[in-house]
């Protein structure tokens, strides 16, 4: 077969012996690792996937190549070319792929889908491109700190027709970032050709529409790959922003080894086993006279042998302990609490108690910043920000286009980079296009890779001011349900403040609710310490001692059970409050002791009943508390439906005073 | 009109009681206090009379099924085709000492408050109080529920347990201490001996040492005492917070006894040859501290008090010796004693006397047993009337069978045919 000839050219022609035989050897080694990978997956003996790159080993080993060892890559499923030419070995992709103890996802995620943040590769996901909008965030912490470090956001074709990869690249235009986005186009997404994938003949022909420069590279030409990738890192890490790399390329097998590939023909096929990228690399090599075709040979072997060695070992290494299967949910935190120290008090409302709590926050450590939509100059949509961009700057009070999913990924990014990002959302209804971040990326990086994500997402939740379903959520229960996310939702200033510091010093995602109807509430004002404080994450509190009922309840419907109590003390009953103030992780003993003590629980939530807190607390202590219950549980919660606009239908769907009064009085 | 026959309460303490026998079926015509069925509770088995005349339309529970007091047992007049239980009740029952139709006039509460669904299991308790109930080992009977539907609330509990006339449950377990009966596996064990046991077992060798026991027991109609309690149950555990036992009624009658028969109230030590008769009865209650022991308190200087005074006396004293909360003066000095056996539904006891007393008097169970009654005229009948034993373990020491039976039938005497309606009033 006639092979197409490559050349050495600008960077690669600037490549030694040496670095040239290190890129051949990570394009063999991958190669012949996924050979032997889909021989023991089609043969039974692997479970779970494997996603062959084969065939696109020259981007693989030519993006990692034109990278600096510094830079960060974020990729997918097909990217363990990449992985292995940035230095992570075949015994971790060993483990990795038995699902064993000691691999870097140790055994909670399989196959190529991790990642060794310290080695340069951030944590692989299925959804794709998840890994974009966090690899544009830790461009954003270089940014912000002048480290120098590119990332790398790489994905297939396919992804690109996500609102991920969009709001990735067009964040990274807008801040002007140093990232460098590579397409792998390998002609298909799973069983999809490129024309049911886009409209435009090409991948880089988006890059108008995002203001960034882009080119078309031979993906399997080795030192085309090698030169374009470091040319474009290389005017990232000068500021020039970001670019776009569409680098053409075909998988020479299915998209997994279940996948036979019918759906190629042998035309295409024929054209691009013609430029099989190794052995034009080869040729270029035996041209040059640096190698010899033994050497080839021998390293072959070579590398067939310690594979299998490699995997024989990997198989005998300690599985998982079930045990842990709960452990790494959440990083401990090493640094004491934070108490309130300084005598100094002013009088402040709810959110005049957050503001001056980022504002001490920023000022305490310049690794702590802000984004979201209109923050900056604007000072906010609710004005938490106000003074904020003045005195920091826009490269710590960061005005973010109208992308929560990117932006909040862009956190996670951040965080793994050393930052204590704190994201805005305008209001926590638009959570919802940000989940698959929070989820996704920031819920299970330390379960997945051991690397904690310290951040914060606040803004306002709840009802009552006539916003409509769309502007009046209460997330909580949504938010509670996915494991390895924190929820606090503080009900005062004081604990607003508090809870707001321990919530950035939390080296966990923290999802942070502010009640909309509290910010100016004017009899919810109180004097809050000035400098820091915090109160811990965790702890609910006893907002007013009884014996007879205890309400449980948090964040805007603090002040209504208050209301109740008083109303409710006249027939003699005495209710005993207790704001939980955190959500997740609950603390159990507060609501357990209380119960014990009054034997009745009423709880309140303004969040919809089904499926809800109010359904977790009232599982908890029957499971719990059983023996010290006289009634049945009560729930005082809207009903389930959306948070409707027109003044009475809103007022009849927040929980009031009464219902809580009549529903108490039912009981009794 | 339909009728529904519910589960009497057939004793103070009964909570549930076993279907031995259906003596009806589905089709049959009953009259009124034509018997029904045969039941039996951890005190009694006996013969249900039917409270309705009628036609019986369904059997609402199984022979050999356990079922609490007041669950639905048979059908009269029901619409064979609709299982839906007319709600009304029967107004014609007026007559109260029967204890059969005290029960309907719960029945009236019950049926009028809640659905049929309900009433097989009348008395809903919740967890709190359920757990209290059983840690502290109370009679839930003694209890006036205050919640929606009379429910005991966890208030009731304590305010009850406040009050300080505490009655504890003897021998009936709460459904949720017997399924966790039933389910334990009892664990071999090796313990040592508590003081409290040591004490026991040393005072009864010695006592069996000491005197030359002889039981002797005579039979006692209670009818007498029976119509006066029941006709007062209600109204004086209203007026006092405890119910009316057989107990102080034999213990007056015995007070009244011993005064004629001074020699049964004494004590006689051979070593010394001294022969004490005493001036004063202080009566001894042997009283079982739920299983785990035996105490007699002493009722000082019992003698002079009313039915009444005893009675309280006697729950006053018992709960003490509960709760732990005794002196020394309580619990010694006795100088003739009654072991309540009857409470645990024996049938005939020996009893070990209490040194230094000379004799113990066993009451034992009060049941409904067939008595020929002989007329004035001479004739004779069969009437059910509330029978039952009391047995005297006596010191032949120190006197003999002559007096030992003129003592007991005194008593027996004082309980057929004394006239305390007075005291009770
Ligand atoms: C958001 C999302 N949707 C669907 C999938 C399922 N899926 C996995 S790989 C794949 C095809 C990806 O094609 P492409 O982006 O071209 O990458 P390639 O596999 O060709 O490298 C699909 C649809 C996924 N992982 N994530
Ligand atoms: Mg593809």
């Amino acid at each position: 077969m006639q092979i197409e000839k490559i050349t050495r050219q600008g960077y690669a022609a600037t490549l030694s012996k040496e670095v040239l035989w290190d890129i051949y050897k990570s394009m063999k080694t991958q190669r012949l690792l996924e050979d032997r990978l889909l021989k023991m997956y089609k043969g039974g003996q692997l479970s779970g996937a494997v996603y062959p790159g084969i065939g696109q080993e020259a981007c693989m080993a030519g993006i990692a190549a034109g990278m600096d060892s510094k830079d960060i890559f974020g990729g997918t499923h097909r990217d363990l070319g990449v992985q292995i030419k940035k230095g992570v070995t075949l015994k971790e992709i060993a483990l990795n792929f038995f699902g064993k103890n000691d691999g870097p996802s140790k055994g909670r995620d399989g196959n190529s889908h991790f990642g060794v943040v310290d080695k340069g590769t951030l944590m692989v996901v299925s959804p794709l491109p998840d890994s974009a909008p966090v690899a544009v965030g830790w461009a954003l912490a270089s940014q912000q700190s002048g480290t120098g470090v590119v990332a790398v956001a790489n994905c297939g074709e396919g992804a690109t027709a996500t609102g991920t990869w969009h709001e990735s690249v067009n964040m990274a235009a807008v801040l002007n970032l140093p990232v460098v986005f590579t397409v792998q186009n390998n002609q298909f997404a799973y069983s999809s050709p490129n024309d049911t994938e886009f409209g435009t003949p090409n991948v880089a022909d988006r890059a108008a529409g995002y203001g960034i420069p882009a080119r078309i590279i031979d993906g399997n030409d080795i030192y085309e790959v090698i030169d374009a990738i470091h040319e474009s890192c290389e005017n990232a890490r000068n500021g020039n922003g970001p670019s776009l790399i569409e680098l053409v390329t075909f998988r020479h097998y299915g998209h997994a080894g279940h996948d036979p590939a019918e759906y190629v023909n042998d035309e295409v096929r024929e054209f691009w086993m013609k430029r099989d990228p190794i052995a034009r690399f080869e040729d270029a090599l035996l041209q040059e006279g640096l190698f010899t075709t033994e050497q080839f040979v021998s390293l072959s072997e070579e590398l067939e042998a310690e594979i299998k060695e490699t995997i024989d070992w990997a198989k005998n290494q300690d599985d998982p302990d079930p045990k842990n299967e709960e452990s790494d949910m959440f990083a401990d935190r090493t640094t004491p609490l934070i108490e309130n120290s300084e005598n100094n008090k002013e009088t402040m409302n709810f959110i005049e108690a957050i503001t001056n709590g980022l504002d001490e926050l920023m000022d305490n450590d310049e690794n702590v910043f802000m984004m979201g939509e209109d923050i900056g100059v604007f000072e906010g949509a609710f004005k938490a920000t106000k003074g904020l961009f003045n005195k920091y700057g826009p490269f710590r009070v960061i005005d973010t286009s109208i992308s929560e999913g990117g932006f909040t990924g862009a956190a996670v990014g951040a965080a793994l980079a050393g930052k204590k990002p704190i994201v805005e959302l305008q209001f926590y209804d638009f959570v919802y296009p940000a989940l698959d971040q929070i989820t996704t990326e920031a819920a299970k990086y330390n379960w997945k890779a051991g690397k904690p994500v310290p951040m914060v997402v606040r803004g306002p939740t709840g009802a009552g001011t006539r916003s409509g379903p769309f502007h009046s959520i209460s997330p909580e229960s949504l938010l509670a349900h996915h494991p390895g996310i924190k929820v606090v939702a503080p009900s005062n200033p004081y604990d607003a403040k508090g809870l707001l510091i321990a919530a950035v010093n939390d080296p966990n995602p923290v999802m942070y609710l502010e009640h909309k109807k509290l910010y100016r509430k004017p009899d919810l004002k109180m004097e809050v310490p000035l400098g820091l404080y915090e109160v811990e994450i965790g702890k609910g509190k006893i907002v007013k001692e009884g014996s007879d009922l205890t309400i449980v309840t948090w964040s805007g419907m603090v002040s209504v059970a208050e209301q109740a109590a008083q109303e409710l003390s006249k027939d003699g009953l005495s209710v005993e409050i207790i704001d939980i103030r955190t959500i997740v992780p609950l603390d159990e003993e507060i609501i357990l002791n209380s119960v014990e003590k009054t034997s009745n629980l009423c709880i309140l939530q303004e969040d919809v009943p089904f499926s809800s807190i109010a359904s977790e607390i009232s599982s908890l202590v029957a499971e719990k508390g059983f023996w010290s219950l006289d009634n049945p549980i009560i729930k005082v919660t809207p009903p389930n439906t959306h948070i409707p606009f027109a003044p009475v239908l809103e007022d009849a769907f927040i929980p009031s005073v009464e219902k809580v009064i009549k529903a108490v009085k039912e009981l009794q | 009109m339909s009728e529904i026959v519910t589960m009497p309460q057939l004793g103070e303490t009964v909570t549930e009681g076993t279907i031995l026998r259906w003596l009806v079926a589905v089709g049959d015509e009953v009259k009124e206090d034509d018997p029904i069925l045969e039941i039996s509770t951890d005190k009694v088995d006996t013969e249900v009379p039917s409270p309705f005349s009628g036609k019986v339309t369904s059997l609402l529970v199984e022979e050999g099924e356990t079922v609490e007091v007041g669950a639905s047992l048979l059908e009269l007049n029901g619409d064979a085709s609709s299982s839906v239980v007319d709600e009304k009740i029967p107004n014609d029952i007026d007559s109260f000492d029967e204890p059969t139709q005290e029960i309907v006039e719960e029945i009236k509460v019950e049926e009028s408050a809640s659905s049929p669904v309900i009433k097989s299991s009348n008395i809903k308790l919740s967890p709190v109080v359920r757990k209290i109930v059983s840690e502290n080992n109370l009679d839930l009977a003694q209890i006036t529920g205050t919640g929606s539907d009379g429910r005991i609330t966890r208030k009731d509990v304590e305010a009850y347990m406040a009050s300080g006339n505490v009655a504890k449950k003897q021998s009936i377990d709460t459904a949720v201490q017997k399924e966790v009966k039933q389910k334990e596996q009892p664990k071999a064990t090796t313990g040592e001996i508590s003081r409290l046991r040591r004490r026991i077992a040393e005072n009864m060798v010695m006592s069996k040492q000491t005197s030359a026991h002889v039981m002797t027991s005579v039979e006692v109609d209670y009818e007498n005492v029976e119509m006066l309690r029941s006709k007062h149950k209600k109204s004086f555990k209203e007026d006092n917070g405890f119910s009316l036992t057989y107990l102080p009624f034999i213990s007056l009658a015995t007070i009244y006894a011993l005064r004629e028969h001074p020699v049964v109230n004494s004590s006689f030590d051979l070593d010394k040859e001294i022969h004490s008769i005493h001036s004063h009865i202080n009566l001894g209650i042997a009283v079982d501290l739920n299983q785990e022991g035996l105490l007699v308190g002493t009722m000082r200087e019992a003698d002079s008090f009313s039915l009444k005074g005893l009675a309280r006396k006697i729950s006053d004293t018992s709960i003490k010796l509960r709760e732990g909360s005794y002196e020394l003066d309580d619990v010694s000095g006795s100088t003739f004693t009654i072991s309540n056996n009857g409470s645990f539904n024996s049938f005939l006891t020996s009893p070990i006397i209490n040194q230094p007393n000379v004799a113990i008097l066993s009451t034992e169970s009060v049941k409904k047993r067939p008595v020929v009654i002989e007329a004035q005229d001479g004739t004779d009948s069969i009437a059910i009337r509330h029978t039952g034993l009391l047995s005297l373990t006596w010191d032949h020491r120190v006197f003999d069978g002559s007096i030992a039976l003129l003592f007991l039938n005194s008593i027996k005497e004082k309980l057929e045919n004394s006239d305390w309606s007075q005291e009770l009033a």
